[in-house]
């Protein structure tokens, strides 16, 4: 097959740093829908005002209107950012699965991250009143999506783990088992819940970055660093992994330590992202796949641009969801399956016409 | 309303010996099937049903109210209100009744608010020879009174529902003369259940919409219909003198404080200033016959400074002792 070509060609290190060049636009195409994002809003204000507000916010000592400086520094800037980082997090999450898993439709999802993670905040929703004391409240939802999140991925690494081996087709296993166990358990704290509580597990489970405020964006920070940072560290490993587990083992690559490492970062990471966000689809197989499509399948441009294309992706989806139904909000897992539902179609249909030939 | 009931009771009698047929396995249902022919054999001669199932918790305040509580022998996971009731048999949900679990009660009435269901549960009860009352859709006050009349006629008390009737219709016509007096009406907004994400807000033809109109309050949210995420730009924009909720929301929330923390409530001024209020989700949005009196709370609230004179104490207004 072409792909496996391709992508074994990619795995040896023939373009050095010819992905920067790249790698700028991407950044600024972020850097646009930042601006264009944040300048757009239900309220609106002029580009010259926003700029003011945002100045004043940072303590440059300018004075703005409060009503400007209240609607972007509390509500625009930290949903935005957080959306760019979560969307980061899952674009380069995505990628780091779908290498790890050699498998192009793999998504951290698989590891049970999500399942967990609603189990996680479902029970707190159902449950919170009874068992969280008041002024704990506010932030148990995402602690409690945080800690499930965590919890199931560690055990499905567990259960994949023998004399210190990650066997990944067990761990694929092993992650739809739990998967299903755990929405069973969701489906259970739903049955409990009462109609309230049930628009608001709706509403997590389709995401929303509307909660995000600066607190949170640092806790959140705290969580996705280590697999932004460590990115660098997984790039060779994962290039190899493209040959083979036992070619890469041949290349001198501790293929075991590699896996270790990444599904313990993702799930660090996508598991803060969950707890931050609720559930949101179609980023971590969307973003990857783009950057696949224009530059091959190196995992030296795949993870910095899944992760620039995540965040762009996320950021706008966020806009849109803001805006589009305006004064309703969307909840975001809508726009995003709306973007890559078509996206995955027309991969699938490219897809059918290569594999069924002329 | 009358003739939908004649109607519901003619169906169930021409359906009898079919369903017997149907309905083979339920020893229960085959032996309770002539109990209830001579009830629904004649509207007029009917006698009163002494075993009540309810769905509904605004039915089940209005069956409390008339005086046939202790007709009650199960109730749906909505009928909090007296507190006493949830100590009955449970029949799950209004909206997700289960066959077996109402016949399994042996009622001879069961009586559902408009939204129970599903459809083809009741349908099943009524060849099972349950007779069932379901209440028109209640939205106003006329409608709850319609309501108050409906249920006490299917319990025969329509005595005593006439009484309770009058006494609602009385409770809205006294808040309807104190509102009419006021000088404007409070631009208000409704949140609900804010799970980390945007807060909801009640838009046009909610409960929370019809309480805010009665209590002399203007919802600022008319874009939309029912309850959605609404943009925190918006409300800013709309700029609420007060934020409405319930004390369900405010309790998951952690408080007024935790209200606060929530960035789209944070920045609008009525947030700010504390003019956070807060009632029983039941009480508030239940439409019962107690929803005259949340009304006047709710306008007491919007209105400060004692415009509001309370309304006459009614019996269906207590609740059991702890």
């Amino acid at each position: 097959m072409s792909g496996t070509a391709r992508l074994a060609s990619a795995a040896t290190p023939v373009r050095r740093a010819t992905h920067a060049p790249h790698l700028a636009a991407l950044a600024l195409l972020l850097a646009a829908v930042l601006v264009v994002v944040i300048g757009s809003g239900a309220i609106a204000i002029p580009p010259g005002r926003v700029l003011s507000a945002l100045a004043a916010s940072t303590g440059l000592g300018v004075t703005a209107d409060p009503r400007d400086v209240a609607v972007i520094s509390v509500l625009r800037v930290p949903r935005t950012l957080m959306a760019a980082l979560v969307g980061a997090v899952l674009g380069l999450a995505g990628a780091t699965i779908q290498g790890l898993f050699r498998n192009p439709l793999a998504d951290p999802g698989l590891l049970g991250v999500s399942a967990g993670g609603a189990v996680g905040a479902v029970a707190i929703i159902v449950f919170g009143a009874a068992l969280v004391p008041p002024s704990l409240r506010q932030h148990a939802v995402a602690t409690a999506a945080f800690l499930g999140a965590l919890t199931v991925t560690v055990l499905v690494k567990r259960i994949a783990t023998r004399e210190g081996r990650v066997l990944v087709a067990t761990m694929l296993l092993a992650g739809i088992v739990f998967n299903a166990l755990a929405s069973a358990a969701t489906g259970a704290l739903i049955f409990a819940a009462d109609d309230l509580q049930l628009r608001d597990i709706m509403f997590w489970t389709m995401g929303s970055c509307a909660g995000a405020d600066w607190t949170k964006l640092g806790i959140v920070s705290f969580a996705t660093a280590p697999l932004l940072l460590a990115m660098r560290l997984l790039v060779p490993g994962l290039n190899a992994l493209i040959l083979g587990e036992r070619q890469a083992h041949t290349l001198g690559i501790s293929i075991e330590r590699l896996k270790r490492l990444a599904v313990v970062l993702v799930a660090l990471a996508v598991g803060g992202a969950v707890a931050a966000t609720g559930t949101i689809g179609f980023v971590g197989i969307v973003a990857p796949h783009l950057c696949r499509l224009a530059r091959g399948a190196d995992h030296r441009w795949v993870m910095p641009a899944s992760a620039l294309t995540g965040a762009a992706l996320l950021a706008a989806a966020d806009g849109a969801a803001r805006t589009a139904l305006a004064p309703a909000e969307l909840p975001i897992g809508i726009v995003t399956a709306l973007l890559g539902g078509p996206f995955f179609l027309w991969l699938l249909l490219r897809q059918r016409a290569r594999l069924d030939g002329p | 309303m009358q003739d939908r009931q004649a109607m519901m009771l003619g169906a169930g009698a021409s359906w009898r010996p079919a369903a017997i047929a149907d309905w083979g396995p339920s020893r229960r249902a085959v032996l309770l099937t002539p109990l209830l022919v001579p009830l629904v054999g004649r509207a007029s001669a009917r006698a009163s049903p002494r075993r009540v199932v309810v769905a509904g918790g605004g039915i089940a305040e209005i069956v409390c109210a008339v005086g046939a509580r202790d007709r009650i022998v199960g109730a749906d996971s909505t009928s909090l209100f007296p507190r006493g009731l949830r100590d009955l048999a449970r029949i799950g949900y209004l909206r997700n009744l289960s066959a077996e679990g109402v016949l399994s009660l042996a009622p001879d009435l069961l009586l559902l608010a408009a939204e129970a269901g599903p459809p083809a549960v009741l349908d099943q009860l009524r060849r099972a020879g349950v007779r069932i009352a379901q209440a028109p859709r209640i939205h106003d006050p006329a409608s709850l009174i319609a309501a108050v009349r409906f249920v006490a006629e299917a319990l025969a008390l329509r005595s005593e529902g006439e009484v309770v009737a009058r006494a609602v219709a009385n409770d809205f016509d006294a808040l309807a003369r104190i509102t009419s007096s006021l000088p404007r009406r409070t631009p208000v907004v409704f949140v609900l259940a804010i799970g980390g994400g945007a807060p909801q807000a009640a838009g046009r033809e909610t409960a929370a919409d019809a309480m805010i109109t009665l209590a002399a309050g203007r919802n600022v949210v008319d874009a939309y219909r029912g309850y959605r995420p609404i943009s925190a730009e918006y409300l800013l924009g709309a700029a609420p003198d007060a934020l409405v909720t319930t004390n369900h929301t405010l309790d998951a929330l952690g408080g007024a404080t935790g209200l606060a923390s929530v960035p789209a409530l944070s920045v609008l001024p009525a947030v700010r200033s504390g003019n956070i209020v807060s009632l029983d989700s039941l009480y508030l949005l239940g439409f019962g016959p107690r929803t005259a009196h949340a009304a006047r709370d709710l306008a007491d609230a919007l209105h400060p400074g004692g415009r509001i004179p309370p309304l006459p104490p009614r019996s269906w207004l207590a609740d059991d002792p702890l």
